[in-house]
Parts: structure tokens; sequence; C-alpha cells
């Protein structure tokens, strides 16, 4: 277990080294976004002389939009290169001498950073929550933020698996930073992030609902938010639930045939 | 001349070294066109559920968006790769290389990576903004074409001026990611209308960090009414936003200490 210990506290030290870079990151990414959202929606409600859209207030709304694209960033957890840059250099060799799995290693590095920032998201939804919601937190509130939280750290491994799928493909390819970019404007569109899926065409939404983005993004927002039935929830976890394994495999797969390929050297 | 010369130069090795990697080359194309769709499907679906957005219609805010692929596509094929590798240089002292070169550091280091690749995305970009310019509905003349190429081309510069203003500060803290990623996080900025932004958020993104102002502002003046002092207002705040990155550039080399920095 002490490995453990010692991989999250080095990855934490890791984080918070440039601290310019944290502060910047922190505080300026997440209420960029939130602003932004907020004007074009608060635009459009004004247009349409409405109060309500799809079901959500404008207040509602903007604590989605300070939601999801921090819930798109724990989903996303270490950079891009995180796995790729390793299997280019070479830098695989040194798990023949340490005493623990690369692919563990590489899960642990990855978790590490999205329980961090889900911790950013923990702060600034207090924040925004008070803000835009003065009514007191209930008990029922706090079952779904804790139930949200666990949710969000099972869809983060969920989205290691892709792209740790994205991150292999440099076991054969020179260059695969392309396929996590591309990852992230399918899971932040499909998923949610950049609209609410209520936004959507109904068809499209059923569609979307049997994918794994909308369960990782759009379902733990939405049980954070009560936006959701239990049943609602748990439908997108077992969605969720059915996609991961699917995933693991694939993951499994192409590290074996991965490892065959990597000569050591760098590729 | 000289440095005409040597830009075409650029262009040869870029090429060349792009068709070395061909499949990096395939992925980065498709990668656009992703960015591409999800950024032309986002104001669909908007669409779907308002008439008008800031006073533009459907197929004017279809040319807006058009317009910043095309701006979108300009940068990452001319400045996008350099701007990139810009803070590993100055942090693993591999800065000292461009300063030693016969020619000026900024022009180099601005434009040596030539990426082709975004050059068949720029062709890509410029068919759907074609495509946009013909499914609007308002009449425009040729002269009022040219005058929003024009600003376009603008705008584009100021996108520029911008990323590096968001990247120079690496001289002094080492590492430009937070104001890197912070760059990416106010480019969406340039995605919307700026007449949705009110108060202070509208002084800040049209006159402190003028985003706005890469595609917005010249929308507006092409669906008119042309007002003189929208034109004047993107004029004076391009000037001064280049005035001010060439400050910081100069700063940023006196700051440099080389290996390591």
């Amino acid at each position: 277990m002490s490995w453990h210990k010692r991989v999250i506290s080095t990855e934490i030290r890791k984080i918070l080294a440039y601290r310019s870079d944290f502060w910047v990151n922190f505080l300026g990414q997440a209420l960029v976004q939130l602003f932004i959202a907020r004007a074009l929606w608060q635009t459009i409600f004004e247009t349409n002389n409405l109060t309500q859209m799809q079901g959500m207030t404008l207040p509602e709304l903007t604590l989605y939009y300070l939601l999801a694209p921090l819930t798109l960033k724990i989903l996303i957890g270490e950079q891009i290169g995180f796995l790729s840059r390793d299997i280019y250099d070479g830098g695989l060799n040194r798990y023949l001498v340490w005493p623990l799995p690369a692919l563990g290693y590489k899960v642990l590095t990855y978790m590490t950073y999205s329980g961090f920032y889900l911790l950013q998201m923990a702060i600034l939804y207090s924040i925004g929550r008070f803000i835009l919601n003065p009514a007191p937190v209930e008990t029922i509130e706090i079952i779904r933020l804790v139930a949200g939280v666990a949710y969000l750290m099972v869809a983060a491994l969920g989205y290691f698996c892709f792209m740790a799928m994205c991150e292999m493909v440099a076991f054969w390819a020179d260059n695969t930073w392309t396929l996590g970019v591309m990852l992230r404007f399918i899971a932040g569109f499909l998923g949610g992030a950049f609209l609410p899926l209520a936004f959507f065409p109904e068809h499209i939404q059923t569609i979307l609902n049997y994918l794994p983005f909308a369960a990782m993004v759009s379902g733990p927002v939405k049980l954070i938010l009560g936006r959701a039935t239990p049943a609602e929830s748990l439908q997108s976890f077992i969605v969720m639930l059915i996609w991961i394994p699917i995933l693991a495999t694939c993951v499994r797969l192409m590290w074996r045939k991965g490892n065959l390929k990597y000569t050591g050297v760098g590729m | 001349m000289r440095y005409l010369r040597l830009y075409l130069h650029f262009l040869r090795f870029s090429f060349s070294r792009a068709m070395e990697f061909r499949l990096d080359f395939t992925f980065k194309i498709i990668m656009d066109c992703f960015f591409y769709a999800v950024n032309i499907a986002f104001y669909k679906v908007i669409f779907l559920n308002t008439p008008s957005l800031a006073g533009w219609s459907e197929d004017q805010v279809m040319v807006f968006v058009s317009s910043y692929l095309l701006i979108d596509a300009l940068h990452m094929t001319v400045f996008a790769s350099n701007m990139w590798w810009l803070p590993y240089y100055v942090n693993r002292g591999d800065f000292d290389t461009y300063l030693t070169r016969p020619v000026s550091t900024l022009f180099f280091i601005s434009l040596r990576e030539f990426a082709a690749n975004s050059f068949v995305n720029l062709l890509i970009a410029g068919t759907i903004f074609g495509i946009a310019l013909a499914n609007l509905e308002a009449p425009y003349t040729l002269m009022q074409l040219l005058f929003y190429l024009g600003l376009i081309v603008n705008g584009w510069l100021l996108h520029y001026v911008l990323q590096m203003i968001f990247v120079i500060p690496v001289f002094w803290t080492q590492s430009s990611r937070g104001f890197n990623d912070f760059f990416f996080s106010m480019g969406t900025a340039i995605e919307r209308p700026d007449l949705i932004y009110r108060g202070a958020l509208r002084w800040l993104l049209t006159a402190i960090l003028p985003f706005s102002l890469i595609v917005s502002f010249p929308a507006r003046l092409f669906f008119g009414p042309t007002t003189p002092g929208l034109f004047w207002h993107l004029a004076g705040v391009t000037l001064v936003m280049w005035a001010f990155m060439l400050f910081l550039w100069k700063k940023g080399l006196r700051s440099y200490s080389s290996a390591s920095s």
C-alpha cells in the first residue's frame, strides 16, 4: 500500500510545483467558461422572453455550466501524453526495475489528478451554490453530493480507459495527441459539457443516453444538481458500468499487443 | 526580401517533415475537422431553441462561425506550432539557439514551423466559409466582402498577438501551462458574438483582453450598419495590443537567463 501513497503525494507535489499555473488554472479557466456561458444563455432567455428553457431557469443553467466543464476536467485528469511520452522515449523501461506495475502506476497518477480537480470543483461548487441558490443545504442534497463524487471517480476511471487507448496507439503511430484532443471534443459535445443534452433533439438524446459520454459527463452533473430522478441516475450509472469492462478489456488487449511492439529504445 | 526567402525555406522544410509522418498528418486533419463539426453543431443546436442570437439570424451566425474557423485554420497553419514550442525552448534553454541567429528572434520563433496539415484544413475552413457566405440572405457588395476579408486577416494577427501575450510570461514563470490553458479557455470568447457580453465582462473582452475583436467586431462591421466608431475601436485596440506584445517580448528577452531558466 505504501507505493500508492508515495505516488499520490509525488503527483500532488507536481501539480502544486508551478503555483502561478495552478492559480491561473484554478480560478481563470472555470470562471471564464462560466461567465461566457452565462452571458450566452442570458441573451437567449431575454431574446425569447422566457424564465425557463427545457425545464431549467437561468441560475440552474449557470450552476450546470459551473459543474459541466469542471466535470470534463476531472474526467480528463492527467494531461495528454501521460503514457505516449513513455512509449516514444523508451520510458517504459524504468518499470522493469521499479517495484510497481506500469499500468497500475498510470491509473493511480491519473486518478490523483482527477481527485485533485474534484477538490477544486467542490470549492467552486460550494461558492456558486450559495450565490445562485441561497437555500439551506438539506440532507438529500448531501446524499446527492456524496453519490455524485463517487459517480465522478468511477466516470474518471472510464475516461482513463478511453484516454489510455488513444495514448497506446503510440505503440504503432508516430504521434497520438490528436486522438486525445478529438476524444475531448467528442466527450465534451456528446456528453453535454458544451450544451446541456436537454437542448438536443429528442431522438438524438435517446441515442446519446446509451453512449458512455453522456453517462460520464451529464450523468454526474445532473445527479449533483438534483435534475435527475434516482432511477435516471441509476440508469446512466449502469450504462457506464456496462461500458467500463468493455473499455478495460480493450486497454488490456492493446497493452499486451503494444508491449510486443515496444523496442525499449524509444519508438 | 531576405526574410521572404527564409520563410520559403521554412515552408519547404515543414512540408517535407510533414510528409515523413503521414499518419500524424492525417490525424491532425481529422482532429481539426472534428473541431469544425462540433462548433457548427453547437450553433445548430442553439438555433433549435431560439430564432436569433444577439440580433443575428442563423445564416449570419453561420458566417460568423465559419469566419472564426477560417481564422483558427490560418492561426494553426502559420503560428500555432511555434507558439506551442516557445515555452519548452525557454524552459530548457534551447532558446539560446534562436537568439544567436542573424535574423529577428521574434520572426524566427513565430514563423519557423509551418503546419502543412493545417494548410489542408485551411482549404476546408475556406470552403465552409464560402458555403456560409452563399447562404447569407442579406445582400453584400464585393467591396464589403473584401473589407471583411481584410478584417479577418486583422483578426488573425490579433489572435497571434494575444496568444503571444499569454505565452511570453514563461520568461518569468518558467512554465506557461496555466496561462496557455487560460488562453484556450478565453478562446471560447472568440466563438461567441460580442453583443452577448455586458458590463465589466464586455469591457474586459473588447478592450483589456480583446478576444471579441478577433471575429465578432469584423462580423458586425460586415453585417452592418457600418459604424466608424466600431472600426476605430478595432484599429486602436489592435495597435495598442501589438505595441504591448512587443514591449513584453523585449522585457522577456532581457529576463531570459538561458538553460533551465
